[in-house]
Parts: C-alpha cells; sequence; structure tokens
C-alpha cells in the first residue's frame, strides 16, 4: 500500500511501540499511520500496548495544571510552621462570607466532607485570599487609574498599556475562579471560551485563577460558570467584597 | 476578532495548526516586529497558558515558571526578526522557552539530562499499594517528577501539545531518534510506576 513498511530497528514491534504515542494523538505522516494500523491488524500484544497508550495519553494530558507541585511546596510551607494568624483569619471570612453568599450550589448541600478536603479547601481560600488582597491593594487602583467608567478593562480606548517588564500579576483582573483539581484542560478552555472570559493571572500554589471577564457582562458571566459542575467557586474581584 | 484569536490560542496545539493560524501568525510576527505592544499583548495571552504547563512540567520548579515564560516572551519582543517563517511560531516559541528552561535550571543545577532512565528503579516496592494509598493522579506526578527534565518535555510536547516527534525535534534541537528514545523511556518507567492500575485500562 505505502511500501514503507521498513523496520528500523530490525523488530516491527519496537517500531511500531515507538510511534504509538504519535499514533494515538494523531501525529504520524500518513506512511507511518498505515504502517501501524497495518501491525496492530495482526498483532494482538501491540493492540494491548495501544489501549494502555491511550488511556495513558488521556491521564497525562488530564493532568490538572501544576497541582500536585503547588499542593507539594504548599505542604512543605505548612510543616515548616503554622500559618500567620492573619492568613487564618482573613480565610476564616472569606469562607464565612461565601457561605452567606449561598456558596457554589449544591455543594454547601452535601453531607460531611472529608477531613482532608476541608483542609485543602481552607488551604485554597488563605492563599486565594492573599490573591485578594493583592488584587485589592495593588492591581485595583491601578485600574482605577486607567480604565474610564464605560470601558471594558484592558479595551483599547485609552491606549494605555502596561510596560513589558511588568509582572503579569499587575494585569487587570476582576474575577477569581478554582475548577475541581481534577478538571480536564479542554472543559477549563471551554468554560473560558464559552463565556469570553480570559485568564490573567494565576494558577496560584491552590490552584485559582484571576480571571477578566468584560466588565459589563460580568454578572451574566459570573453567574454562567457558577453554574458549570467543574467550577468550586467563582467570584467578583472588587473593593467591598471582602466584608 | 481578539476573542477568535485567543479562542484558537488557548487550546492546544493541533487547533492552531493549519495555512489560516501561518498566516495569522505572520501577520502577528510582523506587527510585533514594527514594534506594536498591543499584537506582542495578543501574543502574551495566547502563549501563556500553554507555556505555563510546558515549563511547569519541564522544570517541576513553579517558582522558575515566570521568570523563564517571561525571559522567553521578551526574546519575541526584541528579536522578532530571528523568526523566519522557517518552522511554526508555536515550535518557534517553544524552543526558545526550551533553551530558557535549561539556563535556568543549569543556574540552579537542577539535572536536566538523563543518563539513568533505562535502569531507574520503581518509586516505590509495592505500587499496588501506593496507589491504594494515593490517587493516580498523584502518582502520575510523582513519576513524572522523577523522570529527566528532557523526559517530562517530551512527554508534555507529546501528549497535551500533541506535536509530532519531528516537531518536538526541532524545539529540543536533536534527533528524531532522541525524541522517540526519551519517549520510549518515559512511558516505560510511567506504566511501571502505575502497573496496578494499567491492568484495569486493558
Amino acid at each position: 500500500m505505502t511500501g514503507r513498511i521498513i523496520p528500523l530497528h530490525g523488530d516491527p514491534h519496537e517500531r511500531v511501540i515507538q510511534l504509538l504515542p504519535w499514533f494515538v494523538t494523531g501525529r504520524l505522516d500518513a506512511g507511518e499511520q498505515a504502517e501501524v494500523e497495518a501491525h496492530l491488524g495482526v498483532c494482538e500484544s501491540c493492540r494491548a500496548e495501544e489501549r494502555m497508550e491511550r488511556r495513558l495519553e488521556a491521564e497525562v494530558s488530564a493532568m490538572p495544571l501544576a497541582a500536585e507541585l503547588g499542593w507539594t511546596r504548599m505542604r512543605e510551607r505548612l510543616n515548616a510552621g503554622p500559618p500567620p494568624a492573619r492568613e487564618r483569619d482573613l480565610g476564616a471570612r472569606v469562607v464565612s462570607a461565601w457561605r452567606r453568599a449561598g456558596g457554589r450550589r449544591g455543594r454547601a448541600r452535601k453531607p460531611a466532607t472529608p477531613r482532608t478536603r476541608r483542609i485543602w479547601l481552607g488551604v485554597a481560600v488563605a492563599v486565594q485570599a492573599a490573591v485578594m488582597l493583592l488584587m485589592l491593594g495593588v492591581v485595583w487602583p491601578q485600574v482605577g487609574q486607567r480604565i474610564q467608567p464605560g470601558t471594558g478593562v484592558g479595551g483599547t480606548a485609552t491606549g494605555a498599556y502596561h510596560a513589558l517588564g511588568a509582572s503579569p500579576a499587575a494585569t487587570p483582573g476582576n474575577a477569581l475562579i478554582i475548577f475541581q483539581p481534577d478538571t480536564p484542560e479542554r472543559n477549563l478552555r471551554a468554560a473560558l471560551m464559552t463565556t469570553g472570559a480570559r485568564v490573567v493571572d494565576g494558577p496560584t500554589a491552590a490552584g485559582a485563577y484571576v480571571l477578566h471577564v468584560p466588565a459589563e457582562r460580568r454578572a451574566e458571566v459570573l453567574a454562567t460558570l457558577s453554574g458549570r459542575p467543574d467550577v468550586v467557586m467563582v467570584q467578583p474581584i472588587d473593593p467591598g467584597v471582602i466584608p | 476578532m481578539a476573542l477568535g484569536r485567543r479562542a484558537t490560542g488557548a487550546g492546544r496545539l493541533r487547533a492552531a495548526s493549519g495555512d489560516e493560524s501561518v498566516s495569522s501568525d505572520a501577520a502577528l510576527m510582523a506587527r510585533i516586529a514594527a514594534g506594536d505592544r498591543s499584537a506582542f499583548e495578543t501574543l502574551y495571552r495566547t502563549y501563556h497558558p500553554r507555556l505555563t504547563r510546558f515549563l511547569t512540567h519541564m522544570t517541576h520548579r513553579p517558582t522558575l515558571v515566570e521568570e523563564v515564560l517571561n525571559d522567553t516572551l521578551m526574546v519575541v519582543w526584541r528579536r522578532p526578526e530571528s523568526f523566519n517563517g522557517g518552522s511554526r511560531l508555536s515550535t518557534w516559541i517553544f524552543a526558545i522557552a526550551y533553551r530558557q528552561a535549561l539556563n535556568a535550571m543549569r543556574r540552579q543545577d537542577q539535572p536536566v539530562e538523563d543518563g539513568d532512565a533505562e535502569a531507574r528503579p520503581d518509586l516505590g516496592a509495592d505500587p499496588e499499594q501506593r496507589l491504594g494509598e494515593r490517587q493516580v493522579k498523584a502518582i502520575l506526578a510523582d513519576a513524572l517528577g522523577a523522570l529527566s527534565a528532557d523526559h517530562r518535555a517530551v512527554v508534555d510536547l507529546t501528549y497535551f501539545h500533541e506535536l509530532g516527534y519531528k516537531e518536538i525535534a526541532r524545539i529540543m534541537d536533536c534527533p528524531v531518534d532522541t525524541v522517540k528514545t526519551r519517549m520510549f523511556h518515559a512511558r516505560r518507567h510511567l506504566k511501571r510506576v502505575l502497573a496496578g492500575q494499567l491492568a484495569d485500562w486493558v
């Protein structure tokens, strides 16, 4: 058919197995694709390898972005000593405000969650609170200076841009979101694409992202995101949000 | 318009392939070469998520990622003329990121190459027990962490960014057989660590 079935290493199994990662992602050229397909048609052991390969690819590509790495580093910090008192207090305040506002639909009504999950959530909220402080204390005054009422944040009407050397943390954001830790990248992408939201910072060690959503549609966008099953929490970042 | 551009760039690299993408990449780089900061901001936002993921998994040092990412895109801003159109824009940018990451890791004395890949032992004496204690993703993260930066780069570029081995070879400036070999050893290591779980996959 293609005339290209030439085992380079003397073993067709070895050659096919070496090509499997790019076979399952569809990145082989037509000749190699046909070669692998032909071999899989007659080799049960390589078909088993192919099934394993597809699952491995799915697991690796669905890994949350740095969640484990971030958590490992956070755990090291926690083990090094107790967190500052004000961090715990602020975390408690944010959790309290979130629960008073109704929290994430369905989640608050769930029966007792495992202790480890509560601990994780506490850490997540504490880190999120730190991000919010940063946004409120550093970024928002800059946004207020740069953005006129009625103009979308980041709009081009003013023609003002950050200096290129500026940290991305200074890019204006107006919402904070936490996805479920095991949310596939494609779901995250779909959530942002369908709502017009953009990631302007994050993830934090706890996996929170700072978003910019169109100012005039923010309430609608946040409501849409809040309704997604893979969103743990989403809330606006504005002065006055923290009681 | 701008949203469409971001939507294309936010996905896996395959979504940005094709003639239309190539021409829009060329147009974007022409604007950047002319000093258009809004064009550069568009490129920054387009590549930030993908480079963050790639650099995080390659370096396994979250604190390095932002620095390397910004150094990478600063090269794009300062030397746009070095993109000659001989490869896809994404290939060129990932190659810069790869080199910047290697340099940053060497400054921190992090191992980059891995001469012991074939002889790597299991992470634990009892993979099934480990799987019983921790989630698969946590074990995968550990298993990837035990690989060298070069192996992790190949795994991430292959599985998540869905690049072909030839393009990965261009990014890493190595022979295609080296890419295949690194991927072969990385998969073997991951499968060995996940042995108990893999039995349920097939």
